[in-house]
């Protein structure tokens, strides 16, 4: 599904990351652990070509993305979530998704608005409220649909969890588990508890480089290793 | 004269000169709102708006009506090339950089209409329907006049629309407020920019092209219009369109009684009334913090 091979990538003149390698298989849930800084944000924002790689390959479904501008990157069915969210400040909810809306007729949505607001029904009710007036975990909620409504196969949500309210990232991990049927999902975390309650597998980032890959057998045996590269 | 109709042929002028002002500076706002460019050829493009229509109408002999839709297509492809070729080079650099290109623009545009059409004096004449004078409550005022304030009125309503209604303009908007995030929803913004200131010269030459029946066309008339365009949506909030709007009410309403009880002020009314609002609130009257 998606392949990073040696990728570098810089912010300026500091390198963030330095050969990261992934190899992600159609239908995972994968998370990325590591500290703050270590270069979990900058390998998502690598992928969707807004920190574009210096150096390496990104290939999704085999097409190299090396290149493409990230509008491209997004429509070809990689969906986004920021770790700020990032909510367009005056638009209302539903605008905020229409313009995100992939254009597609119809009756070939798989996220037409009506499953949306089932899905995300605390959204149904603010469906009119300025992009301004809302809370952190509406603004999560919001951030996640806008992405789905533009149809990806693969999901990245950066830091899903932050700041959140315990009783929205529950909300949150449940939501991840329901959507892992359909789409491939890879978010990063600091948290070990919440990756290996929803995730399959895991990758440890440290100073730019994949220092640990449980397969899906060994995250739960792995535990020791992630922690201690956690904790460092 | 009594002061009831002195009082409406002020209001008339206001309205004249005001809804001609808020087509022209809406389309500066818009381009500053979205492309964060000051563009000080925003004049120039509005002078050729207005030589466009003189074209279209004496060499080829094309019906005012028809001219006046056509004048300001062809600003706004012009404005298309000069955004996809020069433009989009700028726009992470430094804003000084926007300001030193648009203004090489304006030299060059004033200039081109130096060589093309010459330094002299031209005149358009409005279309037969429009000519004579129309009275409103004892005024009597050109009839030319109701129709450009029945245009900007309709204009307006029609691009508060398109920003409002249309999934075009909320795209627009989204890409405004924040581009790397809108690029990652899969809008392609640098189209967005393009379209953005074709419009936003439309606009422009839409103003120059209307007023072209009213004023005479000379190689320095988009000069005073864009220090006019300035104040205006400074006064109003750049970057806002409902701003626009009342930046260019206020500044046609100082002209209009301004003119009328305070001609000797007028030349400085304009700059007393931008300094205040800079003075009372930097952003502008609707201008976002």
């Amino acid at each position: 599904m998606l392949t990073l091979e040696n990728v570098h990538a810089c912010y300026g003149e500091s390198r963030v990351l330095q050969g990261i390698e992934l190899a992600i298989e159609p239908g995972e849930v994968v998370c990325l652990l590591g500290r703050n800084g270590v270069g979990k944000t900058t390998t998502l924002r690598a992928i969707m070509g807004l920190t574009p790689p210096r150096e390496g390959r990104v290939l999704f479904k085999g097409q190299l993305l090396n290149g493409l501008s990230t509008h491209q990157i997004a429509r070809l069915g990689i969906g986004f979530v920021d770790e700020n969210r990032r909510i367009f400040p005056g638009l209302s909810v539903e605008e905020n998704l229409e313009v995100a809306q992939k254009r597609l007729p119809e009756q070939n949505r798989h996220w037409p608005m009506e499953r949306i607001y089932e899905t995300f029904p605390m959204l149904a009710d603010i469906r009119h409220r300025d992009g301004d007036f809302l809370s952190g975990g509406q603004q999560q909620m919001l951030a996640i649909a806008r992405a789905l409504v533009g149809e990806p196969e693969l999901l990245l949500l950066d830091e899903p969890n932050e700041g959140l309210a315990p009783v929205i990232v529950q909300q949150v991990g449940q939501l991840i588990r329901q959507l892992a049927q359909t789409t491939t999902i890879i978010f990063t975390d600091q948290n070990l508890k919440f990756a290996l309650k929803y995730a399959e597998r895991g990758y440890v980032i440290e100073k730019g480089r994949v220092v640990h890959a449980s397969s899906k057998e060994s995250f739960h045996s792995d535990l020791a290793t992630i922690e201690q590269h956690l904790s460092v | 004269m009594n002061l009831m109709t002195a009082f409406v042929a002020a209001l008339l002028n206001s309205f004249d000169i005001g809804i001609l002002l808020f087509i022209i500076a809406s389309g500066l706002t818009i381009v500053f709102g979205v492309l964060g460019i000051l563009n000080f050829a925003h004049g120039a493009l509005y002078m050729a708006g207005a030589y466009f229509l003189l074209t279209l109408m004496g060499t080829v002999g094309m019906p005012f009506w028809v001219g006046v839709l056509i004048a300001p297509l062809g600003v706004a492809l012009l404005a298309v090339l000069i955004e996809r070729f020069l433009l989009r080079r700028i726009y992470h650099r430094h804003p000084s950089f926007g300001l030193l290109l648009t203004f090489a623009l304006l030299l060059i545009i004033d200039d081109a209409v130096r060589l093309i059409w010459g330094s002299g004096y031209h005149i358009v004449e409005p279309p037969q329907l429009l000519r004579g004078a129309a009275s409103l409550f004892g005024v009597t005022y050109p009839l030319y006049s109701f129709f450009t304030i029945g245009m900007g009125i309709l204009i307006g309503i029609a691009v508060w629309l398109i920003f409002h209604r249309t999934r075009i303009g909320k795209t627009v908007r989204a890409a405004a407020l924040d581009p790397e995030m809108a690029q990652a929803v899969g809008i392609n913004v640098p189209i967005v920019l393009t379209v953005v200131f074709g419009f936003g010269a439309w606009l422009a030459a839409l103003g120059g092209a209307l007023a072209a029946p009213m004023r005479t066309l000379g190689p320095a008339m988009g000069d005073t219009i864009i220090i006019e365009s300035f104040i205006v949506v400074v006064i109003g909030g750049l970057g806002s369109f409902p701003g626009a709007l009342f930046g260019a009410l206020i500044l046609g309403g100082i002209h209009g009684f301004g003119g009328r009880w305070l001609a000797e002020w007028n030349i400085v009314l304009p700059y007393i009334g931008m300094a205040l609002v800079l003075l009372w609130r930097p952003e502008g009257l609707m201008g976002r913090r």
